[in-house]
């Protein structure tokens, strides 16, 4: 999910990570809405209420829109800044550092919500402002790893490419053509995700207010653990392999030993 | 120009504005603070065809505030005295009730809170000075957007 770059990635590395990290994005939209009433993962209707304020004139709500704005910005570029610098390194670390301040973030809102929220509004705007920058940094990871192909905090670009892909499949040409169908295959995995962690936090969100955030971090923790697992995993399979050759290698020297004594 | 000291201009320019910007703007927790009358509940939309005599009543201050808020605490109340603790006293004829208030969102949000935790929410459409502005979905009798003006008295 993590490891693979760009090209190399498959769908399937795709798709898992839309997946998760899509409905991660509507748990944290949605109980950031229900919480404080604003939306946290999209920045479009960020920038027409900006475009309203600054109509209006209205100077600290200016500041604090343009301050959301300008944090999801910096999310995004933090996030490639990883990407590039460290990928030749040790791209799983690489693409893991986004994820792991993310989840920071995240948890940050989840602790200070529950034990020190007094709801005034500096305190909103300020949890507010670290969950734009969370999911900055997460639409920054997908889009970048994924080669543009996965973006999860949104709909609109998907839901307007899952629009011109279900056109195109009217032609013959289009249905049978294997790309198209992976294609319009993610994208509905992605949006139905984030639907399901949409209504997730709506169902959940009266029981578990803030506590929310860390069932959005354990499925954060998922997609950094499993390409974890998978290294471990493979890893074991390759010292096995060693064991056994070694063990084969030593049947061998016995063998010859044998022979030798025998002649 | 050496490629960092573009990106720190950059970001130093946006941390700068924001900056500039809060120091000049008032929290709307701050100027919402004082002693407000109201002035007129009116109808922003609604079903014009489902009030009783159609538009006129529409237009009825005293009528609307029966409609539209009849659900709801503050229609006993004509002045809003919002302290600073948080606590908002309704004062009405022969009607006295303390609640407590919360700005959310981006300061665009009145939360009103009362003593069995049920809560209201107002959106701050305006909030100057001396004017403020709510507005807030009804659904008792006539479904619509009721707006509710005030002038600042102290």
């Amino acid at each position: 999910m993590l490891r693979k770059y760009s090209n190399s990635r498959s769908l399937s590395d795709n798709i898992k990570l839309g997946s998760l990290s899509a409905f991660a994005a509507g748990m944290v939209n949605i109980g950031s809405l229900l919480l404080f009433f604003s939306f946290s993962s999209n920045v479009t209707g960020h920038y027409a209420i900006l475009a309203a304020e600054l109509v209006k004139g209205n100077l600290y709500q200016i500041a604090v829109v343009f301050s959301w704005i300008f944090l999801f910005f910096l999310g995004s570029f933090v996030s490639n800044l990883f990407v590039i610098h460290i990928n030749a390194k040790n791209s799983y670390i690489a693409h893991s550092i986004p994820l792991i301040l993310e989840i920071i973030c995240l948890v940050t809102v989840a602790v200070y919500g529950e034990y020190y929220y007094r709801e005034t509004l500096a305190e909103t705007e300020i949890l507010l402002a670290l969950m734009l920058f969370a999911m900055g940094l997460q639409n920054g990871l997908t889009a970048s790893i994924s080669n543009f192909a996965v973006k999860t905090t949104h709909l609109t670009g998907t839901t307007t490419d899952l629009g011109v892909l279900f056109s195109m499949f009217t032609k013959k040409e289009f249905r049978t053509n294997e790309t198209l169908k992976g294609r319009a295959k993610l994208l509905v995995c992605i949006t139905l995700s984030y639907l399901s962690g949409a209504v997730t936090a709506g169902f959940t969100y009266t029981h578990l207010n803030f506590k929310m955030f860390y069932m959005v971090s354990l499925v954060l923790v998922i997609i950094i653990i499993y390409d974890l697992s998978k290294l471990k995993l493979k890893l074991y399979w390759h010292h096995r392999k060693l064991i056994r050759l070694r063990i084969e290698d030593v049947i061998l020297i016995e063998e010859s030993k044998e022979k030798s004594v025998a002649s | 120009m050496k490629i960092w000291i573009k990106y720190t201009a950059f970001f130093g320019l946006g941390i700068f504005l924001f900056t500039l910007l809060m120091s000049v703007a008032k929290s709307p927790e701050d100027v919402i603070e004082g002693e407000w009358k109201e002035l007129v509940w009116e109808y922003e939309k609604t079903d014009w065809n489902k009030l009783p005599m159609g538009n006129s009543y529409g237009k009825d201050s005293g009528y609307i505030k029966e409609v539209a808020g009849q659900n709801l605490v503050i229609h006993k109340a004509e002045k809003w005295i919002f302290y600073p603790n948080g606590k908002l006293l309704l004062k009405g004829e022969n009607y006295s009730k303390e609640i407590a208030w919360k700005i959310k969102g981006r300061g665009n949000i009145l939360e009103l809170k009362y003593d069995n935790n049920n809560t209201e929410h107002y959106s701050l459409t305006e909030l100057q000075k001396d004017k403020l502005i709510l507005n807030f979905d009804t659904s008792a009798h006539t479904r619509g957007i009721a707006r509710l003006t005030f002038e600042k008295i102290n």
